[in-house]
């Protein structure tokens, strides 16, 4: 058997402009290793393509005795500052509001078992990531997915990352409306939108369907929807509750409330002037102040407003702000399966399957059908066990599958007289553990296992706290089942630990001259109410001790709980100082030479170190969207160099044209952000802005790297293509894109001269 | 156009099965696979160590390297000694199936010889082929004849005199391409 490559091989069945984008980057890639590309813009390149480094990427790993150098066959080649070209990476793959299909399932989990270590791992953020991938696999592995409708587009970097909305949207009881349409329109659009090429940090959208549940925690969120109705004139109007600045990290902000009862019809453009802002005024510099959250408090939300209204005003207008509504309403998911009565009493029901039943199937508003959550330890599943649920989604479901924050995924529309079966069915495939949402269900970020910033092993605990807890989780109190744990391997609170009933992030004490990892305790995060409320922190506990801490926590909430009184409620009784002397006795760390566990970690056999930790990705660069855009102009030109030696003169020629509209858009941006993207539209005012202003003029050649885009514009595609033409065009497109560098350094210059 | 075919196949694995599996100790493994990474005692670059313990019949316990992944593998049920070969693959095809089960057959020794190991021993008389390069080989009965020469030419290598059956295993039809070999 011979087959052509994945690009071939898939060219029909990706969207064209995913495939474009595909191929560029593969350019981008091409270019960085021949030092073409510099370092860290090529590193927000692939950041913002989802190819993230990983812990140990810098060639130095610590293997428990001492700090050992990795080295690979490439040798230095980087792919960003301190990141070795051949060191394993992370790929973030986006699921817009946690929607997947099983024929998307089934790809990731081929993805899974040829590039990474046959494990999908679903994010907080609703995401799918695969570890350990070779950046040289990327390419394919996007094609792959952009062949069943995937991008891993903005994933990182400083975009737009992926959109969350909770999983019950459209079937929960408590929802004013279903989000799902709108939030899958806001995806759309923000999806490499040039407003949101400027930001000086991620910018992270959820959505809501009512104030009151856990939701799509928007007051955690860069920006939030909220949905609600009211009655106007005896009909039913929907609108959202916008929020903006929220965000967790370091420094946790609520949410503020931007614009109340917000039509519909003005989601879109209200964002996009959010981000217009936020792209303008954001902090750029100190990426420890760039997220939105900072600019919103530095502003005030009145003043913030304001300026969103002034960027509203001035916003040129676009069709697809409102050409979704239409099909809103009409939005609906279908049932495969008729709905069927559950068992009646008295039934014969499988073993196990009535605590499943209790924690994790929840009943829609339709009746007959319900949703069921598939618990993933850790947020886990194998590419086997990925195909197997493929299957059974097919079987119930069809279509209707999503991911969850609470790194699980769930079945909706499942018949409830199918709910014994489908129970069989996920026991057959190790996916039926009970205990989704319940104090079992631990959630945790990678940490340690494979993140450049994690101090501690949260997995690792996260793992331990999950194993004891399961093993006792049916004599627990109820007012104990239902508290949740997250983790977080460090201050960055990537485990959302600051929502938890019990939370924990990562850090380190020394202990007599030695590090110990600790974990800080966060108590009584408020879940409910859309991340209504962050925890308090009570101090750090070495790892080792965190059960007990658990055990701690839990025995004496239990005890002195009043009536129905709720976890947040008890914490805010007992105050800061009642709570620290509760884990004060926690605290202590036995010499090593009593108890050497305390200083190694937890699922880790090495001496503990803080020697393996690197810089931060999630950061990503701050690159100006100019240089971003003429880091693809050249990659364009470059894949016309490609189509050149293999002889096809008229892709070659088709290339090097867009790589000078490329660059010629790249440069009339820096002016015009909303020029629209088409090539008389660019041609036309890069001549206006830049040649007949002679801006563009090279001391000694003039204007002449600009004629050849003029005559090819002008001339059209040739209806045949010569050779030596089109060898001389692409060679102009490499000239005209270095000739706008050249424009760039010089006005930089000059401007720096007047500074 | 580039063609890709099967004698470009560089990602290929090869499982050895416990024979004593209930000895086996996943809490243990961690930290022999991390003493293998301190006393640089492995080919290649060997990364690091991750735990999958967790997901039923999954990876187990996984040695990431740069050209190979090593692992004391769950999958299918049966613990076994999995060597899985990513990239930088030298040799015709037949080496390069050779190479994948000498690997594997190192492994199952290393693991058997370390104390961590507790008494577990691997069977030389099964091994499991795995091929993940859905590029080149698809799953089916065509795929396996196309390949049989080269896995029996490698067998003749690393399990000389032997006489080997290869089958396909089809419990699994969306994975990769999997042959098993029976050798007497």
């Amino acid at each position: 058997m011979s087959t052509t490559e994945w690009r071939e091989r898939l060219l029909e069945r990706m969207p064209p402009e995913l495939a474009e984008e595909i191929d560029i980057f593969e350019g981008q890639m091409e270019l960085r290793r021949k030092g073409k590309i510099e370092d860290r813009v090529f590193a927000e390149t692939r950041l913002r393509r989802g190819v993230y480094g990983q812990r140990y990427d810098n060639g130095h790993r610590h293997d428990g005795l001492a700090s050992r150098e990795l080295v690979y066959p490439a040798g230095d080649l980087t792919k960003g500052p301190e990141t070795l070209w051949d060191a394993p990476g992370m790929v973030r793959i986006k699921v817009p509001y946690g929607g997947i299909t099983p024929e998307q399932l089934d790809v990731i989990a081929e993805l899974a078992e040829e590039y990474s270590d046959s494990i999908l791992h679903i994010t907080t953020r609703q995401d799918v990531q695969l570890h350990y991938v070779h950046i040289d696999d990327t390419p394919d592995l996007m094609r792959r997915l952009a062949s069943v409708d995937i991008t891993t587009r903005e994933a990182c970097g400083n975009g737009v990352r992926n959109l969350t909305a909770c999983p019950l949207a459209g079937v929960c009881h408590t929802e004013a409306f279903d989000t799902t349409a709108y939030a899958a329109a806001l995806f759309r659009f923000l999806l490499g939108h040039p407003d949101c090429q400027d930001f000086g940090r991620k910018f992270k959208p959820a959505f809501s369907g009512c104030a009151g549940e856990a939701c799509g925690l928007v007051m955690m969120h860069d920006f939030g929807a909220i949905a609600r109705t009211s009655i106007v004139d005896g009909v039913e109007r929907r609108s959202f509750d916008l929020y903006v600045g929220g965000g967790l990290g370091t420094t946790p902000h609520q949410a503020k409330l931007l614009y109340e009862d917000h039509p519909v019809e003005e989601l879109l453009p209200a964002v996009q002037s959010i981000a217009r802002v936020f792209g303008r005024l954001g902090e750029k510099a100190n990426r420890n102040r760039a997220r939105i959250k900072f600019l919103v408090a530095k502003l005030g939300i009145d003043e913030f407003r304001r300026l969103v209204d002034e960027e509203r005003k001035v916003l040129p207008h676009d069709d697809r702000w409102t050409s979704y509504l239409p099909s809103v309403e009409d939005y609906t998911e279908s049932p495969v399966r008729e709905a069927v009565p559950a068992p009646a009493n008295g039934a014969p029901l499988p073993d196990g399957y009535r605590e499943w039943l209790r924690t994790n199937v929840y009943r829609q508003r339709q009746p007959g059908y319900a949703v069921a959550t598939v618990a993933l330890p850790l947020g886990d599943l194998s590419s086997t066990q990925t195909r197997q649920l493929a299957d059974v989604a097919r079987k119930y479901v069809g279509d209707a599958v999503r991911t969850t924050v609470e790194q699980n995924i769930v079945l909706r529309w499942v018949a409830e007289g199918d709910l014994p079966a489908l129970y069989e069915d996920l026991v057959a495939i190790d996916l039926a553990a009970p205990g989704a949402g319940t104090i079992v269900d631990v959630t945790s970020c990678p940490g340690t296992d494979t993140c450049k910033l994690g101090i501690a092993s949260s997995r690792g605990l996260a793992g331990e706290l999950r194993t004891r807890l399961a093993a006792k989780q049916f004599e627990l109190d109820e007012a104990v089942r239902g508290l949740r744990i997250k983790v977080s391997g460090c201050f960055n609170s990537c485990g959302q630990h600051h929502v938890a009933d019990i939370g924990f992030f990562g850090n380190s004490r020394k202990i007599n001259g030695v590090t110990v990892p600790h974990f800080q305790v966060v108590l009584g995060g408020r879940w409910r109410e859309n991340a209504g409320s962050y925890g308090l922190a009570i101090g750090s506990v070495p790892s080792k001790r965190i059960p007990e801490v658990v055990d701690a926590i839990t025995t004496r909430f239990v005890t002195e709980r009043e009536g129905e009184e709720s976890f947040q409620d008890w914490i805010a009784r007992l105050g800061k100082k009642e709570l620290g002397a509760m884990i004060g006795e926690l605290k202590t760390v036995p010499p090593v030479d009593e108890d050497p566990s305390f200083y190694t970690d937890w699922g880790d056999a090495r001496v503990f170190t803080m020697g393996d930790m690197g810089i931060g990705e999630c950061a990503g660069e701050v690159i100006s969207s100019t240089d971003l855009e003429l880091t693809m102009a050249e990659s364009i030109a470059f894949d016309a160099q490609v189509a050149l030696e293999d002889g096809d003169l008229a892709r070659a020629d088709e290339r090097a044209y867009a790589a000078m509209v490329a660059g010629a858009r790249a440069l009339v941006r820096t002016e015009h952000p909303n020029v629209p993207d088409d090539p008389d539209t660019i041609v036309r005012e890069f001549r206006t802005r830049f040649y007949d202003t002679e801006r563009f003029f090279d001391r000694f050649a003039k204007g002449r790297f600009a004629r050849p885009l003029f005559d090819r514009h002008e001339a059209g595609s040739p209806a045949e293509h010569q050779d030596e033409a089109t060898r001389s065009l692409v060679e102009e497109s490499q000239l005209f894109i270095d000739a706008v560098h050249a424009m760039e350094i010089r006005e930089a210059g000059a401007q720096s001269a007047l500074v | 156009m580039t063609t890709a075919t099967t004698t470009d196949l560089v990602r290929i694995g090869a499982k050895l099965y416990a024979v004593n599996p209930e000895v086996i100790d996943l809490d243990d493994v961690i930290p022999l696979f991390h003493g293998w990474i301190q006393q640089r005692v492995l080919d290649g670059v060997p990364i690091d160590v991750a735990d999958y313990a967790h997901v039923p019949d999954g990876p187990g316990v996984m040695l990431i390297g740069h050209e190979a992944d090593r692992s004391l593998d769950l999958a299918g049920g049966r613990p076994g000694v999995l060597y899985q070969r990513k990239r930088d693959g030298s040799g015709d095809l037949p080496e390069r199936f050779a190479a994948s089960i000498a690997a594997a057959d190192r492994l199952a020794a290393d693991v058997e010889a370390d104390p961590l190991g507790h008494g577990v021993r691997f069977d030389r008389d099964e091994i499991l082929i795995v091929v993940p390069d859905r590029l080149r080989v698809d799953n089916d009965d065509a795929a396996l004849e196309e390949l049989r020469e080269a896995v029996t030419a490698a067998l003749a290598t690393t399990r000389p005199g032997r006489t080997a059956e290869l089958t396909r295993v089809t419990d699994d039809p969306g994975g990769p391409l999997r042959i098993r070999v029976r050798l007497t």
